[in-house]
């Protein structure tokens, strides 16, 4: 009987991973303060903690805002106010622990430490801004970014 | 007089010109600043500019600085980057935290050990479920003997039997997700087909 409900569990798990929808969320929102939105596609949502983040989507703390969120692959990050960030690139097994994580901070303020896929693969990883390219080996940093560039 | 007056508007006018270029050029586009890691190892970040110059951060609270210009660098330190940056830290998530339990060659019944230690992983468990949008991450790993195939089918069974029993503990966050990593995982690096019982083993992942 045990032995049964194990096979199943097993096979659940692998079936969740290889799931292409279940893919497409990368993260979840762990904190949010004042106003914080989602835009996916043209949906334009109110962030709340638990939410999940998808490839493509774009966050945007507003004034006296901020938001922190944590990526599958333990990638963790955080925006202060004023600031938008875009998940531009997001793939993850967590087997194998290959993908890759492209993220770009528009305006405002990020901090980000790399998840476990850095720690493989380093080139994998990218933060972009629109004057400069962070490429990342095993880190912790901060990125601030003048918004009328 | 009036000449004079003319030279001095000049001057002035020139000097606004000069002081509006120096401050355009240089002023800071973007600043990244290297944190140390949580855990003290190295690091480094390789920032480079659209138009092409490059800087590698690999000092602590060393700061890259891109103008018009290029890129200057030059140092901060934790006081000044906590008051300026402060909302980063309050809104950054809580750090995963990891449990690990260990196993009896080829199954999924734990070590007289890890059942001892078992009780008192439980209560960090039940304190901390209950965090905001709480996942668990149930990892599953297998030493190096025998095929590749069957340690990934026993190291999924080893994170599916843990995920069931803490299941029937009561510690159950709307997230729980089972992985196995075979034997690609080790904790303490062997030959192949050596029996390592520090690789027998599942990580109770809570972020």
């Amino acid at each position: 009987m045990n032995k049964i409900f194990f096979l199943l569990v097993s096979c659940a798990a692998v079936l969740g991973f290889a799931n292409p929808a279940a893919a497409y969320e990368s993260g979840i929102i762990k904190t949010v303060r004042g106003d914080v939105r989602i835009e996916r596609g043209d949906r334009n949502l109110q962030a709340k903690v638990g939410d999940p983040i998808w490839e493509l989507d774009r966050i945007v703390a507003q004034g006296g805002s901020s938001a922190g969120i944590s990526m599958n692959d333990e990638t963790l990050l955080s925006i202060g106010p004023n600031s938008t960030l875009v998940i531009n690139k997001y793939a993850y097994d967590p087997v194998t622990r290959d993908g890759h994580v492209v993220t770009s901070i528009l305006k405002g303020t990020l901090r980000y430490v790399s998840g476990l896929i850095g720690h493989l693969h380093p080139d994998a990883i990218k933060v972009m801004t629109q004057t400069s390219t962070i490429g990342i080996r095993g880190t912790d940093f901060i990125v601030q970014v003048s918004g009328d560039e | 007089m009036t000449n004079r007056r003319l030279a001095t508007l000049f001057v002035i006018a020139g000097a606004i010109v000069v002081a509006l270029y120096y401050y355009f050029s240089t002023r800071p586009l973007e600043r990244v600043i290297l944190l140390p890691q949580a855990d003290g190892t190295p690091s480094a970040v390789v920032v480079q500019s659209r138009s092409g110059a490059t800087t590698v951060l690999d000092r602590p609270y060393s700061v890259a600085e891109l103008t018009k210009r290029g890129i200057g660098v030059e140092q901060t330190d934790a006081t000044n980057v906590r008051t300026r940056y402060q909302e980063l830290f309050d809104a950054f998530p809580a750090r995963p935290r990891s449990y690990s339990l260990y196993f009896e060659t080829g199954g999924t019944k734990l070590t007289p050990e890890s059942e001892k230690q078992l009780q008192i992983v439980l209560g960090v468990l039940r304190e901390l479920k209950d965090l905001p949008a709480s996942e668990l991450i149930v990892i599953g790993h297998a030493d190096d003997v025998g095929t590749d195939a069957l340690n990934d089918e026993l190291s999924r069974r080893r994170a599916g039997s843990i995920a069931i029993m803490l299941k029937s503990e009561g510690i159950d966050t709307a997230r729980v997700s089972i992985v196995g990593r075979g034997s690609r995982d080790p904790l303490v690096p062997v030959r192949k087909g050596a029996a390592e019982g520090r690789n027998r083993r599942v990580e109770i992942r809570l972020k």
